[in-house]
């Protein structure tokens, strides 16, 4: 994610002009550009299953909120949005990412396979719900039952949140700053190891959050802990002589 | 089956696989079996994953069901993009066990990963997590209209159906799916009173049988309102034992040797299909036209006799 602002080459209302148009301006846009240039959509109050199934390669800036389901099924868009989102925000999320500079509702990422979800608020329950890959971040607080059914993927949460955190039945992977009201039974707390740290600063540059990695504890199924302490006790200990 | 939105779609029969197990057997034969079922006018419901290793494949062109299901498992966006009926499944089925779970293998053929011998499964969800109640639906529907050019279809349990067809008549699904757990025809008759009662006596009504019916009982379920009746009941542990099917001789000499068969396993299939379900279809078609009607459509509770 570029820190640098690019000047906007192209202007778009979400209220004047119809989607489809919209979409074939952007492939257009993309044909010459390589999808370099940044696109500014204006007028967005709200409006539901906005801007989904991008394909194309864009970079878009959305002034206003969106309403639900905005920017599911994406794979090519890197979008930002300033103001606040409805439920279902990036279900399906296939690549791309999209960042959202305000408050996401419920489900906020659910179902998706790729790319990288971000609210700079808070968010609702659910989310990362049945996740399946790809990358979410909150930096705000977030509410009950985040990731529940996630079966893969990675899930960073910079406040709080509420009950059942995590399920241990899949295998994402939740990295927390703040507190849990509850974890779900079978899911645990451990320190982060020396790989974490590294991919955890990685997504805080790229996500443009300032914080320290080493901030932030993991949370993850109990049986993933037990095979972790299992393996250090097979390990060597270099002074057994 | 007309929508409320777009061009009628037009299906080929009554007749549809609701919930077909594909991870049970081998990812090569389910692309024949559903094939042969489209061929013989079965509607089928399938995704990428089920069918196909790749996913750049392009899906030959059949009519198929996609379950939108409340985890999304096995579903792809091009399923949605291909899809002749979307279905937001808000049934789910039992694993073996007697759980609302899906079995490792079955996430593992849609996650393009072996199978596995371990005998576990994972927890489905059973209500969409990003609805608050059953009135965000609506919501839901009018996102995969915008993502599909599909119609639309909700399945639920009858034992939900007073709270469930509400919002499903306010949300205007192009078509309702009910999973029956006793006799289907009074099932059909408490949803029609309960549709009529609320104006919404015109959706396709669909009935997915718990328990096997006969050619006879279909034409029943017809003639008392049923648009689509499910085969699953009938013929899903039939169509699931492909391997029992007795080979050839030189099939298997083939196969030991790492020959190629595609064309044999193929017929095959076809033959299974006729054999079990074609016949099945044209008993119900023989029933229905000796109640003196061309089509099933115009069949009518006075078809039905009273004892």
């Amino acid at each position: 994610m570029n820190l640098v602002p690019h000047p906007v080459s192209h202007r778009f209302s979400l209220r004047d002009v119809p989607e489809s148009e919209l979409f074939r301006s952007f492939s257009l846009i993309s044909m010459e550009t390589g999808g370099s240039h940044l696109i500014e959509l204006t007028d967005a109050q709200g409006q539901h299953n906005a801007l989904m199934a991008i394909e194309t390669p864009v970079r878009l800036h959305v002034k206003g909120g969106l309403g639900h389901y905005a920017f599911s099924y994406n794979l090519g868009a890197d979008a930002r949005i300033d103001g606040d989102v409805g439920n279902g925000v990036g279900e399906g999320l296939r690549g791309g990412s999209v960042r959202v500079r305000g408050n996401a509702g419920i489900g906020f990422g659910v179902a998706m396979r790729g790319g990288t979800l971000a609210v700079y608020g808070t968010a609702g329950d659910r989310v990362a719900a049945a996740m399946i890959g790809g990358e979410i971040l909150a930096r705000g607080d977030v509410g009950a039952d985040v990731g529940v059914n996630a079966r893969g993927g990675t899930i960073l949460i910079g406040g709080d949140s509420g009950p059942r955190l995590g399920d241990p039945q899949g295998d994402a992977i939740i990295f927390m700053r703040g507190q849990a009201e509850s974890l779900s039974p079978g899911m645990g707390e451990a320190k982060l190891r020396k790989r974490d740290e590294l991919r955890l600063g990685l997504l805080l540059i790229n996500a443009s959050i300032r914080a320290d990695a080493k901030e932030f504890r993991r949370i993850v199924p109990e049986q993933v802990l037990i095979t972790e302490r299992e393996q250090r006790r097979g390990e060597v200990v270099p002074n057994w002589r | 089956m007309p929508r409320s939105h777009g061009e009628p779609v037009s299906l080929p029969s009554p007749f549809l696989w609701f919930d077909p197990p594909w991870y049970r057997i081998d990812v090569d034969s389910c692309l024949f079996l559903a094939d042969a079922l489209t061929k013989v006018g079965i509607t089928v419901a399938c995704g990428q994953r089920d069918l196909f290793q790749q996913d750049d494949v392009d899906f030959r062109d059949f009519r198929r069901m996609v379950a939108h299901r409340c985890d999304r498992s096995g579903l792809l966006y091009k399923d949605l993009r291909d899809a002749t009926i979307v279905d937001v499944r808000l049934i789910q089925m039992r694993d073996r066990h007697g759980r609302f779970a899906y079995p490792i293998n079955q996430l593992r053929r849609w996650a393009n990963q072996e199978e596995t011998q371990v005998d576990m499964s994972i927890d489905a969800m059973l209500f969409p997590p990003e609805w608050i109640s059953l009135d965000d639906m609506t919501a839901k529907i009018a996102q995969l209209r915008r993502l599909s050019g599909a119609s639309v279809s909700v399945s639920i349990d009858e034992c939900c159906m007073a709270e469930m067809l509400p919002p499903i008549l306010r949300a205007r699904a192009d078509m309702l799916v009910i999973r029956t757990s006793g006799d289907p025809v009074a099932s059909i008759v408490q949803a029609k009173q309960m549709l009529n009662a609320s104006g919404g006596g015109e959706i396709p009504l669909w009935i997915v049988p718990t328990l096997p019916l006969s050619a006879e009982d279909c034409v029943k379920c017809f003639a008392m309102g049923a648009s689509g009746i499910a085969i699953d009941a009938m013929f899903t542990d039939a169509l699931m034992h492909l391997d029992d099917m007795a080979r050839t001789t030189a099939q298997r000499a083939a196969i030991s040797f790492g020959g190629s068969v595609e064309s044999d396993e193929s017929d095959r299939i076809v033959e299974l299909v006729d054999r079990v379900v074609k016949r099945f279809i044209d008993d119900v078609s023989g029933f229905a036209h000796s109640c003196g009607v061309g089509k099933m459509s115009e069949l009518n509770e006075s078809h039905v006799r009273r004892r």
